[in-house]
């Protein structure tokens, strides 16, 4: 297994020094590729003519899904793409960016769920830092960014998707259980709007009764909105 | 009586590597652990779920002749085995009981699950007999996963049920194995496949209950195991479990036989 991380302006040094310390506690290669040049020459190239936006944000993320496509075709390794259950869902990852690969491991993994596997994987033994998991997640792709500037919290999140998602409720049932009519509306929009992304997703491991995939078939092209 | 369920990691369409398992098992289990019968999961021989290879005639030529390799070294136990059956009505999910060499009798599936991530209908055509075979003086009732959600596929008459599986894992699945099969009021042996393919991982955790629905011998889970017990042993204390730890281990042996099964030489991730 070999670890890349590729930082930009936008990444915090911390993560530098937490994502090293956690590949030495495992054992993993750890290699640093810089994608700063990339960018700004990408950006050149590009001379978008606009006012920063999301197009800047996910070129990092395609510059590293590139890099690790490289990296794939040179030593024939298979690139495993980090997302979680409440990113895929609700399309908070970038198509061809942090999708790329073959296989996700925590596709079918809520987040909740990811810091509960977190810690119960440093039960066994300590192997992931402890910042890794109290620090607010970002995408690191602006400047200042946390995930919650997008999203709703995690554990508001989750509750909304599992009840979408594991259990087929409406929106009506979903906010009846006390959840914010235009949180509920916004994150149920965003499920049906990323099926196309999800249809391009790599596979990943089935934990539960609905995972992306055979479990759960919904059409792209769908004129069904909440 | 010694019974022996052959808890293994099949890898879909690799047929001849299969029936070598499949063969070691039996030999290991007559010749070191004296078993009478040796089980082997669903679909054993050719792994689970075949998905459109089962639309590949030359599957079913390979099948025929790793079923008569099988057959020829089973002598002095018997053995079940699953495998798909193709006839001039369709397609059955099946299994063989191999009795010296001769096929006692090949049971088809009743119940075919065509819901989550199950397809049995586009592929399969559904069995419409229940079975009974007696072995030293037991009369042995067979299903095949799905049947046993049900009543009509268990036989009345039969002293003991065995039933063969590739049933996924997914979070409490063990325990809705259990409360489903604790409704037949038998004893029964559950054997289960173990191992990732693509996005499925099926967790072993094979079993003996007794009639009141009590775990008599449990497999290890996410493992493989030749698994090796005594028909008439009594209720063991109830496993811990704890459900961080199950998913721990469906995504680690889900990852690592994609990574292996595949023959990658590694893996890459960005941080």
């Amino acid at each position: 297994m070999t670890a890349v991380f590729m930082p930009s302006q936008y990444s915090a040094d911390i993560s530098e020094k937490d994502s090293r310390q956690q590949a030495d506690m495992l054992g993993v290669e750890y290699q640093v590729i810089p994608i700063d040049d990339m960018f700004q020459q990408a950006l050149k190239t590009l001379a978008f003519n606009t006012k920063p936006s999301v197009a800047e944000e996910n070129l990092q993320a395609r510059i590293r899904g590139m890099i690790l496509m490289a990296l794939s075709n040179k030593t024939g390794r298979l690139v495993l793409s980090t997302g979680n259950k409440s990113e895929m869902a609700v399309g908070y990852s970038t198509l061809y960016g942090d999708m790329v690969g073959g296989f996700c491991v925590l596709k079918d993994v809520f987040k909740m769920m990811v810091y509960q596997l977190a810690n119960y994987r440093n039960q066994l033994s300590f192997a992931i830092p402890q910042r890794v998991i109290d620090r607010p997640p970002s995408a690191e792709l602006a400047p200042n960014q946390i995930d919650q500037d997008t999203l709703p919290p995690y554990e508001i999140l989750d509750a909304i998707l599992t009840l979408f998602i594991e259990k087929d409720l409406d929106v009506d049932a979903i906010i009846a259980q006390g959840f914010d009519e235009k949180i509920v509306r916004k994150v149920i929009t965003m499920v049906l709007k990323n099926e196309y992304k999800r249809r391009q997703a790599p596979p990943g491991v089935r934990i539960t009764e609905k995972a992306f995939g055979r479990d759960r078939r919904y059409p792209i092209t769908s004129g069904y909105f909440v | 009586m010694r019974i022996a369920i052959g808890q293994l990691n099949f890898k879909v369409g690799a047929i001849a590597a299969n029936a070598e398992k499949i063969i070691n098992a039996l030999q290991l289990a007559r010749d070191q652990h004296h078993a009478d019968l040796i089980i082997f999961p669903e679909l054993a021989l050719t792994g689970y779920p075949l998905e459109d290879l089962l639309h590949r005639s030359y599957l079913f030529t390979v099948v025929d002749s790793a079923l008569s390799k099988i057959k020829s070294v089973s002598t002095g136990i018997d053995v079940i085995v699953g495998f798909p059956e193709k006839t001039t009505a369709g397609i059955f999910n099946s299994a063989v009981w191999i009795r010296e060499r001769k096929e006692l009798i090949t049971y088809r599936k009743q119940k075919l699950p065509n819901y989550g991530v199950f397809d049995e209908l586009r592929y399969f055509k559904p069995g419409n007999k229940s079975t009974v075979i007696e072995l030293h003086g037991i009369k042995f009732g067979l299903l095949i996963c799905e049947d046993a959600w049900y009543d009509d596929p268990v036989s009345h008459s039969a002293d003991v049920m065995i039933t063969i599986n590739a049933s996924p894992y997914s979070i409490y699945k063990f325990e809705q194995r259990r409360a489903v099969l604790q409704k037949h009021h038998k004893p029964i042996l559950y054997a289960n496949l173990v191992g990732g393919q693509d996005e499925l991982v099926f967790d072993g955790r094979s079993f003996m209950m007794d009639k009141s629905g009590q775990i008599c011998a449990q497999a290890s889970a996410f493992a493989e195991e030749l698994f090796v017990f005594e028909l008439d042993r009594t209720p063991i204390p109830e496993k811990d479990t704890s459900i961080s730890a199950d998913i721990y281990q469906a995504l680690t042996l889900g990852v690592k036989d994609y990574v292996t099964k595949n023959n990658f030489p590694g893996v890459l991730m960005g941080l």
